[in-house]
């Protein structure tokens, strides 16, 4: 038996998704499960790519669009919702490189040490929307 | 009666396209080195095969099914990595593998379409379907001739 899966991971085009999210409905439409780090589909095409995705008996995950594969979406679709839960609001820290700094910063680490830690870790961001990060946790709780 | 092998369990064979080849992909691609051998046993029976690794730079894309192993792209990883390696071409590219500088949007679409396409949700169903119309004749007559 033969499975098939796009890992996408480009750059982020905050504006319109693309061409991640192009080449993920690409992937979908060819048959592949697709595994997404990008936020730029989810805030953009979201409802469509999970359309293409059910229409094609694929899977689209994003889980690692925001906070790094903390899993929010996992835990919102499978706890959360059935459990008959509504989204009012949320407020935390959205991204790692925060998340890492400060804790290292807890642990003693000056704040470039505990920088250097999520740029070797391969989590900082060079450029973090957060509104992004907003919209997308956003649309995972309105679905 | 022999004993089913487990080993014997049909092997799947996962192709993986990464369309990005920065931190992220990197390491994905030696997670899956990695775990090339646990995931070849029970309970997944998993083969790790590659269609193509993309980069802004450039992009390896397989000419057979067997030509980017995990091993291959682990380490073009570590290379690039180390900025000793390219995927433009510059670089030795991978036996049976075409090497292509700066893919544009239409390039990428055109390796994402010869990605071999898996078997969907739908036609996992159709063919668990089509075993049970023949195993339940199956075990129906050997039932009978227990009697």
């Amino acid at each position: 038996m033969k499975l098939s899966c796009l890992a996408e991971a480009i750059d982020v085009d905050y504006k319109a998704g693309e061409p991640a999210a192009t080449f993920l409905m690409d992937a979908i439409a060819h048959g592949s499960h697709v595994v997404s780090a990008n936020k730029g589909p989810v805030v953009h095409k979201r409802g469509q790519l999970l359309a293409a995705a059910r229409a094609a008996g694929v899977q689209y995950l994003h889980e690692s669009a925001v906070m790094d594969g903390v899993p929010i979406f996992s835990t919102w679709k499978a706890g959360f919702l059935p459990g008959g839960a509504q989204l009012l609001k949320f407020r935390g820290a959205l991204n790692s490189t925060t998340s890492v700094v400060l804790s290292g910063m807890e642990q003693g680490q000056s704040m470039n040490e505990a920088l250097k830690t999520a740029q070797d870790a391969g989590i900082a961001e060079v450029h973090f929307d957060c509104g992004s990060s907003c919209s997308v946790v956003r649309r995972a709780g309105l679905d | 009666m022999a004993s089913r092998c487990p080993h014997a369990e049909p092997t799947e064979v996962l192709t993986l396209t990464l369309v990005g080849f920065g931190s992220v992909n990197r390491a994905l691609a030696r997670l899956v080195h990695a775990s090339e051998e646990s995931l070849s046993r029970p309970p997944f029976n998993l083969k790790v095969r590659y269609h193509a690794i993309i980069a802004r730079h450039g992009s390896w894309e397989a000419l057979t099914t067997s030509a980017l192993r995990p091993a291959t792209v682990a380490r073009i990883a570590d290379e690039i990595e180390a900025g000793v390696a390219k995927l433009d071409g510059s670089t030795p590219v991978a036996h049976n593998c075409r090497a292509r500088p700066k893919p544009s949007v239409e390039e990428v679409r055109g390796i994402i379409s010869r990605t071999p396409a898996g078997v969907s949700v739908h036609q996992l169903y159709v063919v668990q379907a089509e075993a049970f119309k023949l195993i339940v004749p199956f075990c129906m007559r050997e039932a009978e001739l227990l009697g």
